[in-house]
């Protein structure tokens, strides 16, 4: 009896444990480049449910268009949430402490984009890594 | 003495003071126009078709100012193999048969008004966008290297290797075609030039011409109407926008 009364305690302390992780994204720091923006091009709510749909929708208009506006473009997004670490370079895609890689891990959903896509903010790796020597 | 009276009704009123206010605004709109090409937002149109004219009596032998520009410019890295490694321009060398004259030729994505890769591109990845520019949508395109296959110039090259830190204004990807873009990302921001003609231009031997062709001031279309040009393969009937002097 005390068995299963302890089993089911500790189920539900770890789905509160698992669901508050993924939901709040403790493990992933989304902190923005304050020299650039005070805050996301859109809530955080709508940013989170819809962020594929903004960046899809963009890259048609952009390719296809030439229509190059900044608020939904994903190197709007990189120059703002790639942050570098403490050793002054900036996560890999492929590691967690990338912004967009850390949530997609935790969501278990893969990202494609930076097979092609810069991972990080251009003008900031030019200073620190010399690309073309 | 004759008194004017001036009788002014609502039909003159309105006609009158929007003449006035079309006066003010159009020079505005004008110089911005001159100033900045197209705002961000605003669409690629057809009113312009974008296009390049290369001399190649000034093209000498060794200089490859454009080639490496525009290897910097689009992150393009060489892998040491020379069957599939990527090449936007390259140049070439011709030999005439019988006098044995050279001439250098720089091709590249000949961006044909009636573009055989888009044609047979079987996704729609291939594509000639408003300003005459054909361009690739990475997005769509499946890797199947028809658009390589059916190009007169061999302009495209398929990306076998895997990349890293790409340029964002340049996504570039292991398993698409890709081909000049006449450096699109200049274009829409206002720039108007590519990477190859600037290098040309600074380095090289100001044989890359770059310009409008749908503008009858533009410095290309004035050179295109005093000398004689050609296409290369302009029994294709493309009607390419890249266009050759001394060939």
């Amino acid at each position: 009896m005390y068995k299963r009364i302890s089993l089911k305690i500790l189920l539900g302390l770890s789905l509160v444990l698992f669901s508050g992780n993924s939901i709040t994204h403790e493990n992933v720091p989304h902190n923005i480049d304050r020299t650039i923006a005070d805050k996301c091009v859109e809530p955080t709510d709508v940013m989170r449910a819809k962020h594929h749909i903004f960046i899809k929708h963009q890259s048609n208009e952009t390719v296809v268009k030439g229509i190059r506006t900044k608020k939904h473009s994903l190197n709007n997004c990189i120059n703002c949430h790639i942050q570098p670490l403490a050793d002054g370079t900036y996560p890999s895609a492929k590691s967690e402490e990338h912004f967009c890689t850390g949530c997609h891990i935790a969501a278990a959903a893969k990202v494609e984009c930076f097979d092609c896509h810069a991972s990080k903010p251009f003008k900031k790796v030019a200073k620190k890594v010399e690309i073309f020597e | 003495m004759k008194k004017y009276e001036i009788k002014l009704n609502r039909r003159d009123f309105l006609k009158n003071s929007s003449m006035i206010g079309m006066t003010a605004i159009a020079p505005g709109v004008f110089f911005q126009e001159l100033a900045h090409g197209r705002a961000l937002d605003e669409p690629a149109s057809a009113k312009k078709r974008w296009g390049m004219l290369i001399n190649t009596n000034q093209c000498t032998d060794d200089c490859d100012a454009c080639v490496t520009a525009c290897n910097e410019e689009h992150g393009i890295e060489d892998f040491g193999r020379p069957t599939t490694d990527t090449q936007w321009i390259r140049k070439l060398k011709l030999t005439h048969d019988v006098s044995g004259e050279t001439k250098n030729v720089p091709m590249m994505c000949q961006h044909c008004e009636n573009p055989p890769c888009v044609d047979v591109c079987p996704t729609g990845a291939s594509f000639i966008r408003a300003d005459g520019i054909v361009l690739v949508n990475k997005h769509t395109c499946i890797g199947c290297r028809y658009c390589m296959m059916s190009c007169p110039y061999k302009a495209r090259s398929f990306v076998h290797e895997n990349l890293e830190n790409q340029l964002p204004h340049a996504p570039r990807g292991k398993g698409c075609v890709e081909s000049c873009t006449l450096c699109v990302h200049k274009i829409d921001n206002g720039e108007n030039t590519t990477a190859c003609a600037e290098a040309c231009t600074k380095d090289g031997q100001q044989a890359i011409l770059f310009g409008d062709l749908k503008d009858p001031n533009s410095e290309i279309s004035k050179q295109l109407k005093k000398y004689e040009t050609k296409e290369v393969r302009s029994d294709l009937g493309l009607n390419t926008a890249v266009r050759y002097r001394g060939i």
